[in-house]
């Protein structure tokens, strides 16, 4: 049964994005593409040819190797009372396929002799080196926080303490920023960089490819939720807490995003450096017990 | 103006008187000596470089001539100096060797009429595709409109930056509504150097226009110059021709073409201001404005039977009447929009993550402003009080009180400011209008438009100034007709507003001009034969 | 904002101008929107051999300037509101008015107007003030004939022509 949900989010993710579009639509007064359009450009896209831009192997792997790490992220994730795969550790597997997922981005865009690309890949690099180890701070402070590395035995061993609570702040701005919305979608920028690397792609490979930046997107988002909704309720129920939680925070980041313009580089840069000192000074009180 | 430069250079000078404070010189012997006026002109804290102008006039001075037309922003004045050049020594000092703004002017004489300015500090092409043979120039008058040679393709690029790599923004590029290439040389993000190829979209109008058109048909095709501010060039070029044939303008007539002009300015304005927001990703504000927008074009719509082209003008007069339903209807329109563009800026300023991607970035400072001749909203964010509307003044705007706004950051956030300041200007404008509009005819009567006479005339587009010059001739012809566009002069910042910047920050700088590069290119698309019809 | 054109009409405005149509009908094919028009999307072709003028729209090179409306005599030409011009076919564009060219009284060659310029000029000269039953004898003569009517009668006053 467990093994079976995360086969079925993916087919899940472009409706959401449909949903997100629909919502953007509403805020901007228009009525809107149709919820299924998602599904209906990615129907299309896979009945193209794709195009070799590049004919190195990376370049075609690229969309497939991270299409494999997104869906590698959704089965290490717990599903109401059990993750499929979860085991002792799975968290520090998690953070692995997450930088995978990055590194395969960067990787596709150097392959190719674009200079789209190679600012998309260069954006991407720096701002993995910013947020990650945010990221990383923020998990290691739940870790410490309830003595152990696996997703499922931190949400249920988690108690309340200062620390602990900036900690899941920290965690709702980085999960935005790892999603990609705008201000933060500055590796894809369209109206300067034509999509960064996605812009020498097309047909079924850019089909695979946005569809797993989509379920690394709702694997950041289910993360969240599972931290915000399973240390409070257990069984069948928390697997539908989990999913209208995930579904809530979705629409929030997206009417969050239609308000906001995209940052620079810069300013995303320092914006991270910030995020990744808070997390530091968090995790030194977590340290003293706090 | 003219007087100290008539007392200092007078002597030399062959004088033509064309209209109250516009005067043109012929400098017929001494060519060396030109340079120097142009020194002293452009020394003048508020003397520009207002337009250049080269001709064919083989046919009656039996040598070319390139006229520099200056203009005196504070004393209203403009003065042009006149060199012939003879078909043998097709040579001319260059002024672009010590201003930077007559650069484009010279390049363009050279690839259209065959003129070489000694000097000149970059004589690559800049109007002809690159498969344009190097002996052929289009506005001589031995030129067909109709013929296309070819050549082989030799682009002239500008070499690489030692090691920098090329980011091409163009010739197509998602945030380009025209083509235009720009080849940024970025050191990582950083752009280092700039080199920019345009007039992709030239088409010969004004060869056009010369070849198979008469005085009044050219309206249209100066309307259709631009498709943003097209009514400001189809103006500019009926007052060109007005001011050549001493027609007077009916009160009536001058009140509807600045009410259309205002409303144009609008419609511009707000579609620059949505462009920004998209081209930051912020898409809400792009679409709430342009929600603003459609107003404007729905008001141009009801008023001129089109939303844009309006096709009003013709020379002499206006050709619709402002009917009294259409002056109310305006007043409801005006106050909706009026409310909902407050709404709109409050929600756009009020985004942090929109003002910082605008502040500090693409400066441009006023003393390059002044080198490179930038008008509009670019000179006015550098701290430069230039508005044609109140310097030069035509339509009704001296008998309508206005605010140029003025800033002097000279960054993205300025001209973005400046703009949205105007809007709100061309609102009071339009009510003014409307409340002071004297009754009577729309036409003025004339008979035929005189031959061989001058005229040059500039309108504030909502980019800057559009400058017209029109030489007639017999049987209602014109024979040369130079179209002057804001962004001719205000693109050749791009290059210093962008070094130092992000390729981040490529795209809205480049935007921030509000370039239009259609009427920089004097754009017209068109098969000139006649049509033959199906058997 | 969104509307579901074109599965729902659309309509434009009353000031709007759209697309050029000639009425056949009252056209009398004096070729005054041909002289206006900017484009040349409206022109005048003579066939001397067969005797017939085309008016020939193009709305595909129109502008729609309305220029044509303005200088028609008879109002023939309007713009209308629609605006609606794609088409798979191009000469869906092409809008063709023909119409016999007067013959000329003396020679028998065909003049440069129209008949139906004939019956309108007729028709609006003011009665009393011309004699009205001479110019109808002469009127359709072609320019060659006219040229040599008027240096005949001034070389031969009084003189009576055929």
């Amino acid at each position: 049964m467990n093994l079976v949900i995360p086969l079925i989010i993916p087919f899940i993710t472009p409706i959401l994005d449909g949903i997100a579009r629909k919502v953007r639509a509403k805020i901007q007064d228009r009525i809107g593409p149709p919820v299924l359009q998602t599904w209906y450009d990615f129907i299309s896209l896979f009945g193209m040819e794709s195009i070799d831009a590049s004919g190195s192997l990376t370049f075609r792997l690229a969309p497939y190797l991270a299409f494999g790490s997104a869906m590698a992220m959704l089965f290490l994730l717990p599903y109401g009372d059990s993750s499929p795969f979860g085991f002792k550790g799975d968290l520090i597997a998690f953070i692995y396929f997450f930088a995978l997922f990055s590194a395969v981005v960067v990787l596709s865009g150097m392959s190719v002799e674009s200079s789209y690309t190679m600012a998309g890949a260069s954006r991407e690099i720096t701002l993995s080196l910013v947020f990650k180890p945010a990221f990383a701070v923020v998990v290691a402070l739940f870790a410490l926080k309830s003595g152990s590395l696996s997703i499922e035995e931190i949400t249920h061993s988690l108690h309340l303490a200062p620390s602990v609570i900036g900690a899941y702040a920290l965690l709702i701005y980085i999960t935005y920023v790892e999603a990609g919305f705008i201000p933060y979608d500055i590796a894809e920028a369209e109206t300067e960089i034509l999509g960064g690397v996605l812009s020498e792609y097309s047909g079924r490979a850019l089909a695979v490819f946005l569809w797993a930046f989509q379920i690394k997107r709702f694997a950041m988002i289910w993360l969240l939720s599972s931290m915000i909704v399973l240390p409070f309720v257990g069984g069948v129920k928390a697997l539908i807490a989990q999913f209208l939680t995930a579904l809530t925070i979705f629409i929030l980041m997206v009417v969050y995003e239609s308000m906001n313009a995209r940052h620079r580089l810069d300013i995303a840069v320092r914006k991270g450096i910030k995020a990744l000192a808070a997390g530091c000074i968090l995790l030194i009180l977590a340290f003293f017990g706090w | 103006m003219i007087g100290e430069f008539e007392r200092t250079f007078g002597a030399v000078l062959e004088k033509k008187t064309l209209g109250k404070k516009k005067v043109l010189y012929a400098l017929r012997v001494r060519q060396e000596d030109f340079p120097k006026m142009v020194r002293f002109l452009l020394s003048m804290p508020t003397v520009r470089l207002f337009t250049m102008v080269g001709t064919d006039e083989r046919p009656f001075e039996d040598a070319f001539s390139v006229t520099y037309w200056f203009a005196d922003w504070r004393e209203g004045e403009i003065l042009g100096i006149r060199l012939y050049v003879p078909e043998d020594n097709p040579e001319y000092p260059s002024v672009a060797s010590f201003h930077k703004g007559a650069l484009w002017f010279e390049r363009e004489v050279k690839d259209l009429l065959g003129l070489y300015a000694k000097g000149l500090p970059d004589p690559r092409r800049l109007i002809l595709s690159d498969d344009w043979p190097e002996d052929e120039f289009p506005l001589r008058e031995d030129f067909e409109y109709y013929s296309s040679p070819l050549s082989e393709r030799k682009p002239q690029y500008l070499p690489k930056i030692e090691g920098t790599s090329v980011h091409a923004i163009g010739p197509y590029h998602i945030a380009l509504d025209e083509p235009a290439h720009f080849r940024l040389f970025v050191r990582g993000e950083e752009i280092v150097g700039v080199d920019y190829r345009g007039f992709y979209s030239h088409r010969g109008i004004e060869k056009l226009a010369r070849g198979r058109m008469n005085y009044n048909q050219v309206c249209f095709i100066a309307e259709r110059v631009c498709g943003i501010c097209g009514f400001c060039h189809s103006t500019a070029y009926a007052q060109a021709v007005e001011e050549a044939a001493k027609i007077e303008v009916p009160d009536r007539a001058r009140y509807i073409r600045t009410i259309l002009l205002e409303v144009e300015r609008l419609h511009s304005h707000l579609l620059w201001i949505g462009v920004a927001a998209h081209l930051t990703g912020f898409d809400t504000a792009f679409m709430r404005v342009w929600e603003v927008r459609e107003k404007v074009m729905q008001l141009a719509e009801r008023l001129t039977g089109n939303r844009k082209t309006y096709g009003l003008v013709v020379v002499g007069g206006v050709r619709r009447d402002l009917l009294d339903y259409r002056v109310s209807m305006i007043e409801k329109f005006l106050k909706e929009i009026k409310k909902e563009f407050d709404r709109v800026v409050d929600f756009l300023l009020s985004a942090r993550s929109f003002v910082e991607r605008c502040r500090g970035v693409g400066v441009l400072t006023k003393e390059l402003a002044r080198e490179w001749d930038a008008n509009g909203p670019v000179a006015r964010a550098s701290g430069i009080d230039y508005d044609v509307r109140r310097d030069f003044p035509y339509a009704a705007y001296p008998e309508l009180s206005f605010d140029i706004p003025v800033y002097t950051e000279g960054d993205v956030l300025a001209r973005a400011m400046v703009r949205i300041d105007e809007v709100r200007e061309s609102l009071s404008l339009i009510e003014q209008a409307i409340d002071a509009m004297p009754s009577g005819p729309i036409m003025a009567g004339f008979n035929e438009i005189p031959g061989g006479v001058e005229g040059i005339s500039a309108v504030e587009a909502p980019r800057g100034e559009n400058v017209h010059y029109v030489m007639t001739e017999d049987s209602n012809v014109i024979y040369r007709w130079r179209i002057k566009a804001a962004t001719y002069n205000n693109l050749q910042t791009a290059p210093d507003m962008l070094r130092g910047y992000t390729i981040a920050d490529a795209p809205l700088i480049i935007a921030s001009i509000d370039p239009c590069y259609s009427c920089t290119e004097r754009i017209q698309v068109m098969d000139v034969g006649r049509w033959e019809p199906c058997p | 904002m969104t509307k579901s054109y074109p599965f729902e009409p659309e309509e434009a405005p009353p000031e709007y101008r759209g697309l050029p149509r000639i009425n056949p009908l009252l056209c009398i094919g004096c070729g005054a929107c041909t002289n206006v028009c900017p484009p040349n999307a409206v022109i005048r072709i003579d066939d001397c051999s067969s005797g017939t003028r085309r008016i020939v729209l193009d709305v595909g090179r129109c502008i729609r300037c309305a220029r044509c409306e303005e200088s028609c005599p008879t109002g023939a030409i309007r713009l209308t509101r629609e605006f609606e011009a794609a088409t798979d076919d191009r000469n869906d564009h092409v809008e063709v008015v023909e119409m016999k060219l007067a013959k000329c009284r003396n020679c028998g060659s065909f003049t440069d107007y129209t008949e139906r310029q004939v019956h309108k000029v007729l028709s609006i000269i003011p009665p009393g003030i011309l004699d009205f039953e001479r110019i109808r004898d002469k009127l359709p003569l072609c320019s060659e004939c006219k040229r040599s009517l008027t240096i005949i009668n001034a070389s031969r006053v009084g003189g009576e022509w055929r």
